[in-house]
């Protein structure tokens, strides 16, 4: 029992002094002038329960950037999101939103900071009408009638197909349509940073076009934007800078068409040739 | 029940025309495929092209719209989950989470258990033929655990274990199954790099040992060219190219495929990919696909 | 067969009584949504309510219109301090929930005997604000009925347009469907879990305090089981979703009730119709039932039971073998020292032992929440009334086994293909059918068939059964019965034993775990989970005979349906799964409060609130007590051991191989989502 209750101390204050160390930096940044990054996520390590899933994670995303979050089945990227969105906390490292420290928050809280999370195929509500689920996603402008109508306003001229079926059940839409509606929901919120999960999840490929165009909307209005992919081209086509993720850890972090280059790392994808490189 | 549970060895798995939707989406749409006996079959595909549903359909948990899964030529389609498991299919689970609370040696237990059927009373009563079939289940079970280095987990519950042990642990129960046709879903799929390179020869292994026909779901591509001796490719539910490592290696629709939804894929699927917009309704909601 | 015909009072009179239910149904089925929780409080935060305004009309003399907004408004209080007490439960296994509203409703029923709750005189009616009656053929309406009438449908439309309007109806019509989805997009579900619990409790108000009226003798601080199971009946009609339909359902389960009332005479036929009605219910609400709760239920039942593994350490073993030996020897021994009195109560505290332990077996391995297990057990003690006598009393104890199992198996049917909490319905039901309806009626006419069967307690008011002799011995003093009960203690807990050790348990747990993955693995599941209820419902008979034989003299208000919830609290306070832990149970149950009642300690310990604390702080129960300080001891004997022998290094730390311990502390709460990575 000593030595158990030890080897928790020992690792409390290993994380301690880490967290310390975090904050230096962060603040001799600060000093420095530098911007201050959209996201940054330091030293993160996630466990499910004993099974850990996400190794010393480290990356930053700049404010107003539409970068890609690559990788196969399992390799943490939802993971991420959900650390992120605030959903399950991580075991060690530090998230920041715009600077602040929400490693720790609820996800009522980091959305009201302005982060929205949409989750391919299970953002709308399908019990309720399509005018119930944006006023749920007016939530944050509750307190402002004015803005929340104008809002709703803006998001019907976006999506005229939702105008159509406002007092329909959400359920009856098709599944591009709901993807829309959740799209529509949060930008009626106006989020500073925008985490998509695999939009285009069984979708056929010319609604995923016009997703994809406004997302490319949302992002030219300001909001930064990180797409979790699992297609490459889609990725190449939308975002410029890109994050490659295997077995729980980044291993690549830079412009998308490099890392077409990269044959080792594209290890789920092959490419024609160099076959016996491949291990 | 005499047909394809009477026999052993592998078994040939014949899927022709396979196809079901969700809520109006072509999860699988007219896929076929053999697996010969003794086959290592690999299934990739991108996340969302009915790799997982299509095998949901072989093992019965999923039930096709069209199209029949056959077992050494005789049709599954009144085969029940259960009853598939006793002719000798059997399948892992992608999140082989199986059991949490039970232990490593429990698990094991139940499937010798599943073989060796005792009544209640005679174990209650703990009669010596309830004696001798349990001290028989614990020596088979015995044996595989050595078998697969298990035994520090002897008794610990699989919620405590990592991802790869429990696949381990999942394997394990698979060789004391005894199973004549093999679906394993996805068996690298979140375990740590190391754990994952450790996995090619343990599944060689399995092939050699267990003496079955293989089907292989799997992400890892590299695995599945290093391992399997056909190669099926899928992409939206359907079949986009199969035959050995070497020949689907080089077509160029199995590479756009793995790429992601490129342009040749659109315009070679044809009419139904480029209906009306609106025309995929919610997507599944089986998880992952 | 059945005519139901009824004069137009009968209806409206079903109406009144109706609407009440139909509040209660709403309220169940808005907790329901928000948390997926069977909240059996529900009832008895209303008559907080009630007895509130009683005493602030007739105590402080307020006005009623102001008395009755206060009341309203402790009621809604009290439903938001529920949440929060509770709110920790949500995400564990159903059956702790469960048991936790079911002591919270003990804690409330306490409440009332609070002073400033409490009014002075008991006997006084709950006011009612105006004066008008109306007539309809030859009854008078009281005001109190006609109160009822106008106000519970412009509740139920207020509410209505609450749920669809307000941010806190969208809110929750959002977190019933995805409670991630919903905290994704901005709503805060504590809070709007918390107001739908305040709300809850208002509507229970208003049903208490109007059906009070109607009551014809003292203030019932006490909701009765039947109310509450009439209420869930109409719930399940709306599929635990839909609100309107359960409002709805809830006014014709009043109808219902009065229509039977009218045209059947016998309470047993009444109550079978209702049995049937329910268990029909359940059967066509299946699909429905199990869409909504499946993601819910799977895998809520970690971090709930007591770990059924076996232990590794050779040096730990011996402690336990050691210990138990210690234990029976010391039970055997105690006749001997007790007297008479106490002998009855050894007695029936290892006979409480018996029930716990089926209830394990039914509620801690395959998970199925079983609030009937007492009604089970009166089959097997009907069975000592009539055949005590003839048969020979090992015969009788296996005979009255059986037939309870095939009980058992027939009780649980209907809830067979739902998830494990369900089945807490039918066993309620069951319950109250056995005691209202089987046992007081000696010999029941089957209607259409005319046949005779005679199946309840030969006198319902009192019953005398003499105890029989076992191979020849006479188990007339309670010093012999003492013995024989602690034998079958003891043999019990072997065969729970041997079924948790040699394959039993291990099934169980894997349907109840994962019923899909114990299917694909060839485990054939509706046979696992019967054989669950066989077994239970074997050990509740012929604990029953004992129990018959053991009270020697008994009536129907012994098979009160609220037994079952203690005997569920002993499960839960003793340690889900764990076989010392329901003798454990028993004994602090039973034991302690007839031992020490006078003591405030206890009582406060053994009271509901006790067993919300139990939930909360300690939910391993007394087993897992047990456990730890039977580690511990081994972590003792193993120091003293090492400082004995001084040579060489010797013994590894212990608790490597004893305890696992998670690599990451705090790794015990388990995401239950299945999550793409």
């Amino acid at each position: 029992m000593l030595i158990l209750g030890s080897h928790s101390v020992r690792r409390d204050i290993t994380l301690v002094i880490e967290d310390v160390i975090e904050r230096y930096t962060e603040g001799k940044r600060r000093q420095t002038g530098g911007k201050i990054p959209a996201l940054q996520v330091h030293n993160l390590d996630f466990y499910y329960g004993t099974n850990q899933v996400l190794f010393d994670l480290n990356l930053e995303v700049e404010e107003g950037e539409m970068v890609a979050l690559l990788g196969t089945n399992g390799a943490g990227k939802s993971t991420l999101l959900r650390a992120v969105s605030g959903l399950s906390h991580p075991h060690r490292g530090v998230i920041r939103l715009f600077g602040a420290n929400a490693t720790y928050l609820e996800p009522e809280q980091i959305i009201a900071e302005g982060v929205a999370l949409l989750v391919g195929g299970k953002m709308t509500f399908s019990g309720l009408t399509v005018r119930d689920n944006l006023r749920i996603g007016g939530h944050t402008l509750r307190r402002d009638r004015a803005r929340s109508a104008q809002a709703l306003e803006e998001a019907m001229d976006a999506f005229p197909a939702l105008k159509a079926r406002l007092d329909q059940p959400a359920g009856t839409l098709s599944g591009g349509e709901q993807q829309m509606l959740a799209l529509a929901r949060v930008m009626m919120t106006r989020p500073r940073l925008l985490l998509i999960d695999e939009l285009a999840l069984g979708l056929a490929p010319m609604t995923v076009d016009d997703l994809m165009a406004m997302v490319r909307r949302i992002n030219e209005e300001g909001t930064t934007v990180i797409l979790v992919e699992q297609s490459v081209n889609r990725a190449i086509s939308l975002a410029d800078r890109c994050f490659f993720l295997e077995r729980g850890e980044i291993r690549f972090d830079g412009p998308t068409v490099e890392l077409l280059a990269r044959d080792d790392l594209l290890r789920p994808v092959f490419l024609g040739t160099a076959a016996s490189g491949l291990r | 029940m005499s047909g394809p549970g009477s026999r052993s060895g592998p078994a040939r798995l014949t899927v022709e025309n396979l196809g079901v939707t969700f809520g109006g989406v072509r999860a699988v749409d007219n896929v076929s495929f053999t697996a010969e006996p003794g086959a290592i079959v690999g299934l990739i595909g991108a996340n969302g092209s009915g790799k997982t549903t299509t095998l949901d359909m072989v093992s019965g948990l999923v039930a096709p719209r069209q199209g029949t899964v056959r077992l050494d030529g005789t049709d599954l389609v009144d085969y029940l989950p259960e009853e598939r498991e006793r002719i000798g299919i059997v399948r892992s689970f992608q999140d082989c989470r199986l059991f949490p609370e039970l232990s490593v040696l429990d698990i094991l237990m139940l499937c010798e258990d599943v073989k060796r059927e005792v009544a209640v009373v005679s174990t209650t009563l703990q009669l010596p033929w309830a004696r001798r079939a349990e001290s028989r289940k614990r020596a088979a079970v015995d044996e595989v655990i050595g078998a697969f280095g298990l035994e520090r987990f002897r008794h610990h519950r699989t919620a405590e274990l990592s991802t790869g042990t429990r696949r381990v642990v999942d394997l394990a129960s698979i060789i004391l199954a005894a199973p004549r046709l093999l679906l394993l879903d996805e068996p690298t799929a979140g375990i740590a790099q190391r754990e994952a390179e450790a996995f090619i020869p343990l599944l060689r292994r399995l092939h050699e040992v267990a003496d079955t026909t293989i089907v292989l779901v799997e992400h890892d591509v590299p695995l599945v060219f290093e391992l399997c001796s056909s190669v099926v490719v899928m992409e939206l539910g359907r079949v986009v190219a199969d035959g050995p490592p070497d020949v689907v290696r080089a077509d160029p629709r199995a590479l756009a495929a793995y790429l992601g939804a490129s342009d040749e894929a659109i315009f070679a699927s044809g009419p139904t990919a480029a209906g009306p917009k609106g025309v995929s309704a919610t997507g599944p909601d089986v998880d992952g696909e | 067969m059945l005519a139901l015909s009824a004069p137009n009072f009968v209806l409206v009179q079903g109406v009144i009584i109706g609407l009440g239910y139909g509040l209660l149904a709403v309220g169940l089925v808005l907790i329901y949504r928000t948390n997926r929780v069977l909240n059996f409080a529900q009832g008895q935060v209303g008559v907080i309510a009630a007895v509130f305004l009683v005493k602030l009309t007739a105590d402080f003399k307020f006005e009623y219109w102001f008395a009755l907004v206060l009341s309203i408004g402790l009621a809604a209080a009290v439903g938001a301090l529920s949440e929060l007490v509770l709110r920790r439960l949500f995400n564990r296994p159903r059956v702790l929930v469960m048991v936790a509203t079911i002591g919270l409703s003990q804690v409330l029923l306490a409440l009332t005997a609070l002073p400033f709750i409490r009014p002075h005189n008991l006997y006084k009616p709950v006011p009612v604000p105006f004066d008008l009656s109306f007539t309809l053929g030859t009854t008078i309406f009281s005001p109190g009925e006609v109160l009822t009438l106008i106000v519970a449908p412009i509740v139920a439309v207020t509410l209505a347009l609450a749920v669809r309007s307000t941010s806190w109806g969208l809110n929750m019509r959002a977190m019933s469907e995805n409670a991630d989805s919903a905290r994704l997009s901005g709503v805060w579900i504590r809070r709007t879990s918390t107001l739908t619990w305040t709300v809850a409790g208002a509507l229970s108000a208003f049903t208490a305090i109007l059906n009070a009226p109607g009551q014809t003798s003292a203030l019932t601080e006490v909701l009765s089981p039947d109310l509450l199971l009439f209420a869930l009946t109409a719930a399940l009609v709306g599929a635990m979703i839909n609100l309107t339909v359960a409002f709805v359902a809830g006014i014709g389960v009043g109808v219902l009730y009065e229509l039977l009332q009218w045209n059947i005479s016998s309470t047993a036929n009444q109550q079978l119709v209702l049995f049937i009605v329910l268990l029909v219910v359940l059967l066509v609400r299946v699909r429905a039932l199990r869409k909504d709760s499946r993601s819910a239920e799977r895998s809520t039942w970690q971090h709930g039971a007591v770990r059924v593994r076996a232990t590794v350490d050779a040096l730990r073993n011996r402690i336990s073998v050691s210990g138990m030996w210690a234990a029976a020897c010391g039970a055997a021994i105690l006749p001997l020292l007790l007297n008479v009195g106490n002998n009855y109560l050894f007695s029936q505290v290892c006979i409480y032992a018996v029930i716990a332990l089926s209830l394990t077996i039914l509620t801690g391995w395959a998970g199925q929440v079983s609030l009937g297990q007492f009604g089970l057990v009166a089959v097997g003690a009907v069975m000592a009334a009539h055949l005590g006598a003839s048969v020979p009393l090992p015969l009788l104890l296996l005979f009255a086994g059986a037939v309870t199992a095939l009980v058992a198996i027939i009780v649980g049917l209907p809830a067979l293909r739902l998830p494990g909490l369900f089945l807490a319905v039918t066993t309620l039901a069951f319950a109250i059918f056995m005691q209202e309806a089987v046992l007081a009626t000696p010999c029941w006419t089957v209607p259409g068939i005319h046949k005779t069967l005679c199946t309840g307690l030969p006198n319902p008011a009192s019953t005398l059964i003499g105890r029989p002799s076992l191979f020849g011995l006479g188990l007339h003093s309670e010093r012999a019965f003492a013995w024989f009960s602690l034998g079958i203690l003891l043999l019990s807990i072997l065969a729970v034993r041997t079924w948790r050790d040699k394959g039993v348990a291990r099934r169980l747990i894997a349907v109840r775990d994962n019923e899909l993955g114990a299917a694909a693995m060839g485990i054939p599941v509706l046979r696992t989970k019967l054989l669950a209820f066989g077994l239970s419902g074997f050990m509740a008979g012929y604990a029953g005979v004992c129990l018959a034989f053991a009270t020697e003299r008994f009536s129907t208000a012994t098979f009160d349906p609220t037994i079952s919830f203690i005997i569920i609290s002993m499960v839960v306070i003793g340690g889900l799964g764990s076989v010392a832990g329901a003798v454990l149970g028993a004994l602090y149950l039973e034991g302690l409060p007839a031992l020490f009642g006078a003591n405030p300690t206890i009582q406060f310990l053994t009271s509901g609130l006790g067993l919300i604390a139990f939930i909360l702080y300690l939910p391993g129960g007394l087993g897992e007590l047990l456990h730890r300080s039977a580690d511990a001891l081994t972590l003792g004997v193993r120091y003293v051991q090492e400082r004995w022998t001084t040579h060489g290094p010797l013994g590894s730390p212990p608790g490597a191989a004893t305890t696992p311990v998670p690599a990451v502390p705090g790794a015990e709460t388990l995401t239950p989502e299945v999550v793409e990575s």
